[in-house]
């Protein structure tokens, strides 16, 4: 209400410029498609600027933009999907973090067309998970504060979201190196 | 040199829609001019409840109250001896 209050355009263009482009890459990449992502970020950008003064910093400023951006998308797939799978659940083949060691190359150098395909046939938590890992560079305690889980329960999932995407890549491209 | 999921993010970026930033900010000024209406009317509007709720008067009722009593006679007390007496 005080950005509505106090109307100041600068508060917008800034924000705007700064994170938009990020918003918008996160929405297609959980929902899948340019016209929802683009009503979604519209969506996200209203619900920070409305609650602006509701940001605490006790987390950054893009954890928590993030975090809006990610818990919108959740409930835009809920509210389509009712039994949706957010996460792979225990897929039998990990037993504890120990046993399987994944390396984050399976999805740090994979051919960018390739991973895409891949990323595409995570469940949406999955993608999220690597995404907050890989590309957002967050720790796992910010991960967890945003998805409300343990820090053991996020790095048993990030590795899940891994073994996940390996079975997927072989699935898809067989035994092809991975960077294509 | 960046990730492939780095890569793959800048590349969803360069895809933002351009007009986007003006929709929202349209978007915005509409919902500031409503904030703006809404805080104009609303304050005296939820006075008036309150008044009503708490039974003060309000000066409206009070001014129809007036007119009606100028208006209603009083069938108490006898007329005046003002008219001839017919015998």
């Amino acid at each position: 209400m005080l950005y509505l209050k106090e109307q100041d355009a600068n508060y917008f263009s800034q924000l705007y410029r700064r994170y938009a482009g990020k918003v918008f890459a996160k929405c297609i990449s959980m929902l899948g498609d340019h016209g929802l992502a683009r009503d979604a970020t519209q969506d996200v950008f209203i619900k920070i600027l409305l609650n602006l003064s509701k940001f605490t910093e006790q987390s950054s400023f893009s954890t928590w933009v993030y975090s809006i951006t990610y818990n919108y998308c959740i409930d835009l797939i809920r509210k389509k999907k009712k039994n949706i799978l957010i996460f792979t659940e225990d897929m039998g083949r990990v037993s504890t973090a120990a046993d399987v060691e994944i390396p984050d190359s399976i999805i740090l150098e994979m051919e960018t067309n390739r991973l895409e395909k891949v990323m595409n046939k995570l469940p949406v938590g999955d993608k999220a998970i690597l995404d907050m890992k890989y590309t957002e560079d967050l720790s796992i305690k910010e991960i967890g504060e945003i998805l409300n889980k343990t820090e053991s329960a996020i790095k048993m999932q990030i590795m899940r979201a891994k073994i996940k995407a390996q079975d997927l890549y072989e699935d898809m491209f067989g035994t092809e190196p991975i960077g294509g | 040199m960046d990730n492939s999921l780095k890569k793959l993010q800048a590349e969803r970026e360069a895809m933002l829609p351009p007009e986007l930033e003006d929709r929202i900010s349209q978007h915005l000024g509409t919902m500031s001019l409503f904030s703006n209406v809404i805080e104009v009317f609303v304050p005296n509007a939820l006075q008036v409840v309150v008044r009503l709720v708490g039974g003060e008067e309000l000066p409206c009722l009070k001014k129809a109250g007036r007119r009606n009593a100028r208006t209603n006679m009083d069938w108490r007390t006898p007329p005046a001896p003002s008219l001839p007496d017919p015998g």
